[in-house]
């Protein structure tokens, strides 16, 4: 049941044969393609781990330009409301001195006309006059002289006494 | 009743014996291994599947145990250890499959175990003058020169014992089991393959672990 023999020696080529045959054609590829595996999920890893950073360091640079954009937008209504409150108050200045301007304008038309009024009521009132003491004399008072003498008389009168 | 467990078929060349029932069972496990081995490399995927799945589980699995004791020299030993250990366990459990006295255990032969052994010793000395050149000898004569006597007793003691620890182990299994079918031909011998299944891995294991120790103990500085 033990013996030694020439097995011995045999077994130990066909160990070594085993491991030859084996390390060339088994362990060598597989080994290989273990270590490929894991360099590439390694690289997968990092990859994974720079795209996540690239993407956190663009996030914030987008942030940040959006608070920019949010703050420059806020300056430019900011800057237009500033603007058209001015421009209001100009043309509402503007606008009052026009109002001031056209009621100086009307008040003159007014007073002209008040004037031009006036001296035709004076005319009348003088005519009037004329024709009425001529009737109460019974005697002809139309005669250049009579007119310049009411004329004259009416013209004593005082005036703003009329006026008003 | 006569036992067909550790009996050889026992052939003359040249003056020398053979046990052939040995080396065809060796041929049979080598081809076994190899074809096994050559399935699960044939796709060689990025996502393993199957076949492939279970071989890179299995060497990454010894990989784990063996690989810190060693170091650089991982690489030139990687394929001898995962060798000791395929070729170990196919041979254990090949004995175990039931047949009319034609499969047997090539580890059941004290030649297969002490071979392998030896070329264990035998690794073990070129990886300690590779390690550590002409120096490495210098181990046996120290702590001083009288203790040449110990160091080859255990020199000696390594390889034998991992030799008959496996052989025994086997051999052992397969007589009992030969018995049990003989004496109980059921449940009984069911149950004791199952534990021999076990053994066959433990004892696979074993063998690369120890052998795997020594070299560590060698590139170490264990002495």
């Amino acid at each position: 049941m033990v013996d030694l023999n020439g097995t011995l020696v045999l077994q130990i080529l066909n160990f070594i044969v085993l491991v030859l045959i084996l390390a060339k054609y088994a362990y060598k590829p597989l080994l290989q393609t273990m270590e490929e595996r894991k360099r590439r999920i390694e690289n997968d890893l990092t990859s994974a781990e720079q795209a996540r950073e690239e993407a956190a360091a663009l996030k914030a640079e987008y942030t940040a330009q959006l608070q920019e954009a949010r703050k420059e937008a806020q300056g430019i209504i900011e800057t237009a409301k500033e603007q058209a409150e001015a421009e209001s108050q100009a043309q509402i200045k503007e606008l009052r001195a026009q109002l001031v301007k056209e009621k100086e304008i009307a008040r003159q038309e007014i007073e002209r006309e008040r004037e031009k009024a006036m001296q035709q009521i004076r005319a009348e009132v003088v005519n009037l006059s004329v024709q009425v003491a001529g009737k109460l004399i019974g005697k002809d008072f139309s005669s250049a002289d009579n007119v310049a003498l009411v004329e004259d008389t009416i013209a004593k009168l005082d005036s703003t006494t009329i006026r008003s | 009743m006569e036992l067909h467990a550790g009996h050889h078929h026992v052939v003359q060349w040249m003056g020398i014996s053979f046990n052939m029932d040995t080396l065809y069972m060796t041929w049979l496990v080598m081809a076994i291994i190899i074809v096994v081995t050559l399935l699960a490399t044939r796709s060689r995927a990025m996502v393993p599947q199957g076949i492939q799945n279970v071989m890179e589980g299995v060497l990454e699995g010894l990989t784990g145990q063996f690989k810190t004791n060693l170091g650089n020299q991982w690489k030139f030993l990687s394929s001898i250890l995962f060798t000791y250990f395929l070729f170990i366990l196919v041979s254990n459990e090949l004995g175990l499959i039931p047949s009319p006295h034609i499969l047997a255990s090539p580890t059941n032969d004290i030649n297969t175990t002490l071979g392998l052994a030896i070329s264990s010793s035998i690794l073990v000395w070129i990886v300690g003058l590779k390690v550590k050149g002409i120096g490495y000898f210098k181990h046996f004569v120290q702590p001083f020169k009288l203790f040449i006597i110990i160091n080859l007793m255990e020199e000696i003691a390594k390889p034998v014992t991992l030799a008959f620890r496996l052989f025994g182990n086997i051999l052992a299994g397969e007589i009992l089991l030969e018995l049990l079918y003989a004496l109980v031909p059921y449940v009984l011998p069911i149950v004791w393959l199952a534990f021999s299944l076990a053994i066959g891995i433990i004892q696979a294991f074993i063998f690369a672990m120890l052998v795997t120790s020594y070299l560590g103990m060698t590139i170490g500085d264990g002495h």
